[in-house]
């Protein structure tokens, strides 16, 4: 009869391929939540009930936040790029491996914990090294997971106490996760932002080419944010920015100053474009411009002539 | 039971702060309780407190209460002046669970528990790191936070598997390498930490992001913890252990101890926003936390544990007096900040505290211990650098002072600064402020009050309009009541300059080595006394056991005049059976 430690530490496996190579966030976290409960089974004794419990109901926490912050569904994982029968190979290929070496003679735990643990460190590998913060935060479950599991196997059964810290850990990192895993509408922002580190090479340039070149303005100081208040920068359209001697630096693309525009006029609205006068306005062809009431602001030699602007009496006397 | 109340009360605290967190008010009453409560628990923590939970006992020292201490009534105090200064929502809940952690990793005898709960205890930092999530740059941030715990949580857990492993053999010619790469990853990962050089990225990242207070969970409180544990783990593992592998792994920590010593204090002069500044100059004194790991020898551990204490409370001084002087003058900027001296003295004073806290001076306590830390950290030819590290701190402080004492600017003058005020409320508040305390319950009493609210903090010209519209035709009478909660309110930013100062008096006293500091500091941690022979290479190899010369354990402290304990006494050595030594930890 097989020990219950390979079924745990096969559990185990399949649990962390399941939540490298899924996409769905709650799929994710219920491979997770299975290599967590798995994971506290893979010793050979078993440990006594008050230390499996404790894991159990840590990782069934650990997966309640995870949960609550995926739940929605608007979180997603970029799930694997070999794709599942690939991870699924390199945890078998490390789980043959830790059956097989023994850097540790003789083993105080089961051998099954050390090769499911090497399993769990080579599956990993990978989302650490994303920029994806739901995927490195499997990857740092799935490294503590093959962590203890390898002290498991080489320093034998973990104390009570060692099992409850190691449930606290757990939850620790699964709340991190659920925590700093940004809003959807932040990741697409930062995704779109030229200068952001997230952001594409194909992202950035298409960005530029529809955002005007980034006006220097001075840098203001910033504001302790222990009052709440905004980094601002306003600078009216049309005016020159004041030049003192602070450094520099370029003003976000939202945050750049519109060009001023009179009335803009809808460019599928072809009645309204006819009626104004051709010589000052120019008809929009497909995929122009999104402003096309801009020929005041459009770059032109000739420079800008300010109109005198008439004087009108003052009939009610109002300052 | 006095270390099962502190713990159970930290954790009990957090719960609530959380789940209370909809409710603001009531948020930081709890939040505030609870960190008060804790700081009694670890006042009157017993020395000789121990406590046996599933084959593991956890034991507190004299060195366990006063650190605890020390991080709780820091928590405390930083949280008092987030009420002045604007309150940090998260900071609270953060730092209980951070308490939590901590207790049951500096009083655990069992090395698999300590390390993993001084890993666990990394996690809150997520906490605060979390409110700037929504943003591009909260986006780096967390990324890096995540990085972090991987780091912590492997280095943790291969920190407790070398320290367990004397049973084990090794099959490795030179199974000095796997402790050699122990030592590398969790030097490595007190040095991600803590922010140090240069890895200091994220702490800059985190500076930026506004986080006020909240700085000193992730780059003080959390990063000495872990920090004590490691050099616990260290000085019991590889005092006088030969190694090429472990040699070179020396070295890069100190290469790493010397950048952070060097460029800490260059990144501190050339910024200008005192966000910054304050980060790097917490980044430049967390160098000697590396110097103490590199130091290998058993004379280190004193010293060591007393800058850890200086650490926390001066460093968590030195953030509380950033937030207070953003507050008052509303700006960061040194470039608007000049003069601040001038209009804030109380925060000069305190300033002055800080310096003294943490450079300390010729013949202190605090000076000795950077002294020592660097002669045994470094090798002979590089002690000049302990002074450069000094002299470099120096400056970029006096530059602080220097810009105080310079003519001060608009935003200066503008600012009320820290003296006392008191409402002098003119003849048409006094009568607003009067119907308000008479007929309370009516319409025109609110308006009035409010009137007066806008008054008092008015020029006399803009108060004109709202004081002729409430003037009443009494005979106005004024309550002392209300000339009181003026008064409050007017002096915020005095309540949040004697507050740091205090905090500053607490660390300069620490670092004079008062309230039993100096003392507590030779006591250890519990998981000395569970230091496990070192490994030696030629033995593991071939079965034996090794035959290292094993650490000391907690030297007892002497009994002290002025202490913060009731029976301050020698700290127990934790018996080798009891302790979590190799022979009672593997296969229970």
């Amino acid at each position: 009869m097989l020990d219950p430690a390979v079924f745990a530490a096969v559990a185990v496996v399949l649990g962390g391929v399941v939540a490298v190579a899924a996409r769905d966030g709650r799929v994710v976290v219920l491979g997770l939540m299975l290599a967590a409960v798995a994971a506290s089974l893979v010793a050979s004794p078993l440990p006594n009930s008050l230390a499996v419990s404790a894991r159990i109901l840590g990782a069934m926490l650990a997966a309640y936040l995870l949960w609550a912050a995926v739940g929605s569904g608007s979180v997603s994982s970029a799930g694997s790029a070999i794709g599942l029968v690939a991870e699924g190979c390199v945890a078998v290929a490390a789980f043959a491996i830790g059956l097989a070496i023994a850097p540790v003679d003789p083993l105080a735990g089961p051998v099954e914990a050390q090769a499911a643990g090497l399993s769990m460190i080579a599956l990993a590998v990978v989302p650490l090294i994303d920029r994806d913060v739901f995927r490195m935060g499997v990857g740092v479950t799935l490294l503590t997971l093959g962590g203890s599991l390898l002290v498991e196997a080489w320093s034998g059964p973990t104390a009570p106490l060692g099992q409850l810290a190691m449930a606290a850990l757990l939850i620790g990192i699964a709340g991190s996760t659920s925590l700093l895993i940004p809003s959807a509408e932040a990741a697409e922002a930062a995704a779109e932002r030229p200068g952001a580190p997230e952001a594409s090479a194909e992202g950035a340039e298409a960005a530029d080419a529809e955002q005007p070149a980034a006006q220097p303005v001075p840098a203001p100081s910033r504001v302790s944010a222990a009052h709440g208040k905004p980094f601002q920068v306003i600078v009216k359209p049309g005016s020159a920015a004041p030049v003192d001697s602070q450094p520099t630096r370029s003003i976000e693309p939202e945050r750049r100053p519109r060009p001023m525009t009179a009335d803009p006029i809808d460019p599928d609205d072809w009645l309204a474009w006819e009626a104004l006068e051709p010589e000052h306005v120019r008809r929009p062809s497909i995929g122009a411009a999104r402003h096309p009431a801009v020929p005041s602001s459009a770059p032109t030699d000739k420079p800008a002539v300010k109109k005198p602007t008439r004087s009108r009496p003052n009939l009610h006397g109002k300052p | 039971m006095t270390l099962v109340a502190f713990l159970a009360i930290s954790v009990a605290g957090m719960l609530l702060t959380l789940l209370t967190q909809p409710f603001a008010m009531l948020s930081r009453l709890v939040a505030i309780v609870s960190l008060a409560a804790a700081l009694a628990a670890a006042l009157v923590m017993n020395p000789n407190d121990s406590v046996t939970v599933g084959e593991v006992q956890l034991s507190t020292t004299w060195f366990v209460g006063f650190f605890l201490t020390a991080l709780t009534a820091s928590s405390l105090l930083l949280c008092l002046i987030g009420l002045v200064t604007g309150w940090p929502e998260r900071l609270a809940p953060a730092a209980l669970a951070t308490l939590a952690g901590v207790g049951v990793a500096i009083s655990s005898t069992d090395p698999i528990v300590a390390l993993v709960a001084a890993a666990a205890a990394t996690a809150p930092a997520a906490l605060v790191a979390s409110r700037v999530r929504s943003t591009p740059l909260g986006m780096t941030v967390g990324v890096a936070e995540l990085r972090t715990l991987a780091l912590v949580a492997a280095a943790s857990l291969l920190a407790a598997l070398t320290f367990v492993s004397t049973n084990a053999n090794w099959n490795s010619d030179d199974s000095s390498f796997v402790t050699a790469l122990a030592f590398l990853v969790l030097a490595g990962a007190v040095a991600v930490r803590s922010g140090t050089v240069p890895f200091h990225v994220p702490a800059a990242l985190l500076s930026r992001s506004g986080e006020g207070l909240g700085l000193v969970l992730s780059l003080v409180w959390i990063p000495t913890a872990f920090g004590l544990v490691a050099l616990s783990w260290s000085s019991g593992t590889f005092v006088g252990v030969p190694g090429d592998w472990l040699d070179r792994a020396v070295v890069a920590v100190q290469i790493v101890a010397v950048a952070t010593l060097i460029l800490g204090a260059v990144g501190a002069m050339l910024h200008d926003e005192i966000e910054e500044i304050v980060v790097y100059s917490i980044v430049q004194d967390a160098g000697f936390i590396l110097l103490a790991l590199t130091a290998r020898s058993d004379d280190a551990a004193g010293p060591a544990r007393l800058w850890l204490l200086v650490f926390v409370v001066a460093k968590s001084a030195l953030v509380a007096w950033a937030a207070a002087v953003s507050r008052t003058f509303e700006s960061s900027s040194l470039g608007d900040l000049r003069g601040w001296l001038r209009r804030a003295p109380i925060l000069g004073l305190a300033l002055a505290a800080i310096v003294a806290a943490t450079l300390g001076w010729p013949g202190s306590p605090v000076f000795e211990a950077r002294d020592t830390l660097v002669s045994l950290g470094l090798p002979d030819w590089m002690h000049f650098l302990g002074t450069a590290a000094l002299l470099l701190a120096l400056a970029y402080y006096v530059r602080l002072l220097a810009v105080g004492v310079m003519t001060p600017t608009a935003t200066v003058r503008r600012a009320a600064g820290d003296w006392p005020h008191w409402p002098r409320l003119s003849k048409v508040a006094d009568e607003a402020v009067e119907v308000a305390a008479i007929e309370p319950a009516t319409g025109e009493a609110t308006d009035a009050a409010a009137a007066s609210t806008v008054h008092i903090d008015s020029s006399p010209a803009a108060s004109t309009t709202s004081a002729a519209e409430g003037a009443p035709h009494r005979r106005p009478r004024f309550s002392i009541r209300h000339r009181l909660a003026a008064a409050w309110r007017m002096n915020r930013p005095l309540e949040a300059s004697l507050l740091v100062l205090a905090t500053a008096v607490i660390a300069a006293v620490v670092a004079a080595g008062g309230f039993g500091a100096s003392d507590a500091s030779q006591s250890g941690i519990a998981l000395d006394g569970a230091a496990a022979p070192p490994p030696n290479p030629s033995s593991m190899g071939s079965g034996q056991q090794p035959t290292g010369e094993p650490s000391t354990g907690p030297s007892p402290g002497p009994t002290l005049p002025l202490s913060l304990f009731p029976t301050p006494g020698p700290s127990p050595a934790p018996s080798a059976a009891a302790s979590g030594s190799p022979e009672a930890t593997v296969g229970n």
